[in-house]
C-alpha cells in the first residue's frame, strides 16, 4: 500500500496546473473546476473533492490578489471567507490529512513610512487560525508556504509574467520551491520516515581530527568559524529532541573522541544523546550492520552522515537501503544541509510523548540486552527485567498512538493492514469487535504502548485482524502473554491470520509458536486456529493486568 | 542550435525529439504548454522575453527566433 500513487485534493485561489504537472509522477490529483472556485467547493457537499477518494487535502492560499484589496474591511472580509471555508473542510473531512498553507500577503507597497501594513496583522491572523486548528484537530498540519517564501525571498518567488499571463504568480524558481514543499509535506503524510542518524566525529561533529589537532585544536565554538559545526550539533540534538536518535561511527582511538566529547566546552552533543557509539577502526559498514541489529533498527531506517567520500561509497555498497546524503563541500552550508535532511526524510507530522523519549528507550534497551547476556535462560532474564505489562481496552486519548503503530510496524506485524484514524474508529465503536492495546515497562523505564490486537467478531467467532509489536520489546514474551489474556477472554478459542512481506518474516511461525493449528496455507498466506486453550500462568512476569 | 532548441522543446512538452519541428503545434500545445516553454527557455537561454513580443507567437520557428 505505501507503493500505490496517493491521491491528492488540490485547493487553491490560483492556477495550480503547473504546480501539478510537477507532482503528476508521484501522486493522482484532483483541483476544482474553473478559476479561484475552492470556497464554492468546500461547501458543495456534493463536490468533486468529497468523492474523489482522496487521501489527503491541500490547501494552497496565495496572498498576491491583497493588492487589489481596496479597503482593509475587503481583506479582513476576505480573509474571514477563507476561516470558514477551511472550517467548512475541516468539519466535512475529519479523517484524512489536510495541510492548510500560511499566506504571503501581498499587500500593495505604494505606502509613506509611517503608515500601518496591514499584511503582518493579517498574515499573522491566518496563521493563529491554522496555528489553532493544528493543535486541536488531529488530522490538520500546517503547510508553511510563507516560510519558504521567505527563505528564497519575494523577487526570486514571484513571477509579473507568469501571474498577467497564466494567473499563476510564481516563477520557474517559485514553482520548483513550492512542488518541492508539496512533496515534502505529503512525505510527512505517506513516505516513511528515517529513524536514525549515524554521524562521523572528525570533521563532521567538528573541524580536524581529534587524533592528531588534540582537543584545544578542534574547530568548535559558539561563534565564528568554530560556530558551523555547532549549529550543525544544534540541529542534531533538535532532530533528537523530536524522536531521530543519535549514534557515532567514527575511525578514532576511543579515548581521545570521549575526551572532545565529554569535555569540550563547546560540545552540544554528550555522551548520554547517543544511542549507540562505534569509536574504533573497524571497517565503517561493518559497524553500521552491528548497530542495525544491536537496535533492531533496519538499515532502511539509517541515515549515515560522514565527510570522507571514500568511506560514504564503501558504506553505500555494503548497505544499499542506508541513506548516505552527499556531505556539503562548504561546512558553512552544514547547517542547512541539516534542515533538508529533516525536511525530506525525518520530519513527522507530529511529535508524540513517545518520540521525545526515544533516546532513553533505545538506552534503557541496550541496559536490558547487557542483563540478558548475563541470563541462562529467556524466563531468568525477564524476571530479572521485572517486566509488567498493561492490557486494557484502547481508550480514546490513545488512538493517535494506535494509529501511528499500525501504519509504521513492519516487522513484528502479522497482517500488516494499514488503517487511517476513522476506520480505528469505526472498528472500535462496532461492539463486536475489540481493540486491545498494552503498554510495558521494566526496571529500567517504561517503553509506553507498545502493541496493538484488533479482534474482528465477538464470541465464537473472533478474528485476530491486527496484532502488532513495536520490535523494541521483541523477545519478551509479551505476545504469549497477550494472547494467553485475550484467548483466555474468548473462550479458548480464536482465529488467526497470516500475511507474509517483505519485512515480517519474525512473526512468520508466531501463530504455530503460540499454539495455533494452521488451517489453511495459500502462498504463505495462511490461517490459523486456537481451540480449547488452556490459560496459563506467567511467572516470570512481575506484573500483568488485563482489563477485558 | 536549432537542434538544441527542439530537443529541450520536445524534453519539456514530453514529446518524441523525432517528431519535434519547429512547425510542431500538435497535442498540448495551449496557453499553459506556452507559459511553461516562455519559463523553461527564459531560464534555459538567460533571457527575458518581453510580453508584448509573445502575442505574435504562433510557431515553435516564432519562439526560437524571440530566444536568439
Amino acid at each position: 500500500m505505501p507503493d500505490s500513487k496517493k491521491k491528492i485534493v488540490l485547493l487553491s485561489n490560483i492556477t495550480v496546473g503547473l504546480l501539478i504537472s510537477k507532482l503528476c509522477r508521484k501522486y493522482d490529483f484532483y483541483q476544482p473546476e474553473g478559476y479561484d472556485t475552492w470556497v464554492q467547493e468546500v461547501i458543495n457537499p456534493s463536490a468533486g473533492l468529497y468523492s474523489f477518494g482522496a487521501d489527503a487535502v491541500v490547501v494552497l492560499l496565495d496572498g498576491t490578489e491583497a493588492r487589489n484589496w481596496k479597503s482593509v474591511e475587503e481583506g479582513s472580509g476576505r480573509l474571514g471567507l477563507w476561516k470558514q471555508a477551511v472550517s467548512t473542510l475541516v468539519f466535512n473531512i475529519t479523517t484524512l490529512p489536510i495541510f492548510v498553507s500560511t499566506i504571503d500577503i501581498r499587500e500593495n507597497r505604494i505606502k509613506s513610512l509611517s503608515e500601518r501594513k496591514h499584511r503582518y496583522e493579517w498574515g499573522n491572523e491566518w496563521y493563529q487560525f491554522v496555528q489553532g486548528l493544528a493543535e486541536r484537530k488531529g488530522n490538520v498540519y500546517i503547510f508553511d508556504l510563507a516560510d519558504t517564501i521567505s527563505e528564497i525571498g519575494r523577487k526570486q518567488f514571484y513571477s509579473n509574467k507568469m501571474w498577467y499571463m497564466g494567473s499563476v504568480p510564481y516563477s520557474r524558481d517559485g514553482l520548483n520551491a513550492v512542488a518541492t514543499e508539496i512533496n515534502r509535506v505529503l512525505g510527512s503524510a505517506f513516505s516513511s520516515r528515517k529513524k536514525i542518524i549515524a554521524l562521523d566525529l572528525d570533521d563532521t561533529l567538528w573541524g580536524g581530527i581529534i587524533g592528531e589537532d588534540g582537543i584545544d585544536g578542534i574547530e568548535l565554538s559558539d561563534h565564528k568559524e568554530g560556530q558551523r559545526y555547532y549549529d550543525f550539533q544544534r540541529q542534531m540534538l533538535e532532530m533528537k529532541n523530536r524522536g531521530i536518535v543519535l549514534a557515532i561511527n567514527s575511525k578514532n582511538n576511543l579515548e581521545d573522541a570521549e575526551a572532545a566529547i565529554q569535555g569540550h566546552p563547546a560540545m552540544l552533543l554528550r555522551d548520554e544523546d547517543f544511542v549507540s557509539r562505534k569509536i574504533n577502526w573497524e571497517n565503517k559498514a561493518i559497524n553500521l550492520k552491528a548497530m542495525e541489529s544491536e537496535l533492531n533498527i533496519t538499515e532502511g531506517g539509517f541515515i549515515f552522515i560522514d565527510d570522507n567520500p571514500v568511506q560514504r561509497e564503501t558504506v553505500k555498497g555494503e548497505c544499499p537501503e542506508m541513506l548516505v546524503p552527499d556531505f556539503p563541500e562548504d561546512t558553512t552550508e552544514l547547517l542547512t544541509f541539516a534542515e533538508d535532511i529533516w525536511f525530506d526524510y525525518c520530519r513527522p507530522l507530529r511529535v508524540l510523548g513517545e518520540d521525545r523519549k526515544k533516546t532513553q528507550m533505545y538506552q534503557n534497551e541496550a541496559k536490558r540486552k547487557q542483563e540478558m547476556s548475563v541470563s541462562f535462560n529467556l524466563d531468568e532474564y525477564i524476571a530479572k527485567l521485572e517486566m509488567a505489562v498493561d492490557i486494557h481496552r484502547m481508550r480514546e486519548s490513545e488512538i493517535e498512538r494506535v494509529v501511528q503503530l499500525i501504519n509504521k510496524t513492519n516487522q513484528f506485524n502479522v497482517t500488516t493492514k494499514r488503517y487511517i484514524r476513522a476506520e480505528v474508529e469505526a472498528i472500535a465503536a462496532n461492539p463486536n469487535n475489540a481493540i486491545y492495546v498494552a503498554y510495558s515497562s521494566d526496571k529500567y523505564g517504561d517503553s509506553g504502548l507498545v502493541s496493538v490486537v484488533i479482534l474482528i467478531g465477538d464470541g465464537s467467532d473472533a478474528r485476530i485482524d491486527t496484532f502488532l509489536m513495536s520490535c523494541r520489546v521483541m523477545g519478551r514474551k509479551l505476545e504469549d502473554v497477550m494472547i494467553n489474556e485475550i484467548a483466555a477472554k474468548y473462550g479458548g478459542k480464536l482465529t488467526g491470520e497470516f500475511i507474509p512481506t517483505a519485512k515480517n518474516a519474525p512473526v512468520k511461525e508466531l501463530y504455530d509458536r503460540l499454539g495455533f493449528e494452521m488451517v489453511a496455507d495459500e502462498d504463505g498466506h495462511r490461517i490459523y486456529e486456537l481451540k480449547e486453550y488452556q490459560k496459563k500462568a506467567f511467572e516470570s512476569y512481575k506484573e500483568i493486568k488485563f482489563e477485558g | 542550435m536549432e537542434q538544441k532548441f527542439l530537443d529541450f522543446v520536445a524534453e519539456i512538452m514530453e514529446v518524441d525529439e523525432v517528431s519535434m519541428t519547429m512547425s510542431y503545434n500538435e497535442g498540448k500545445w495551449d496557453s499553459l504548454m506556452m507559459l511553461t516553454l516562455v519559463m523553461e527557455l527564459e531560464a534555459e537561454y538567460g533571457v527575458s522575453i518581453p510580453m508584448e513580443n509573445l502575442g505574435n507567437v504562433k510557431t515553435l520557428a516564432d519562439l526560437y527566433k524571440l530566444v536568439n
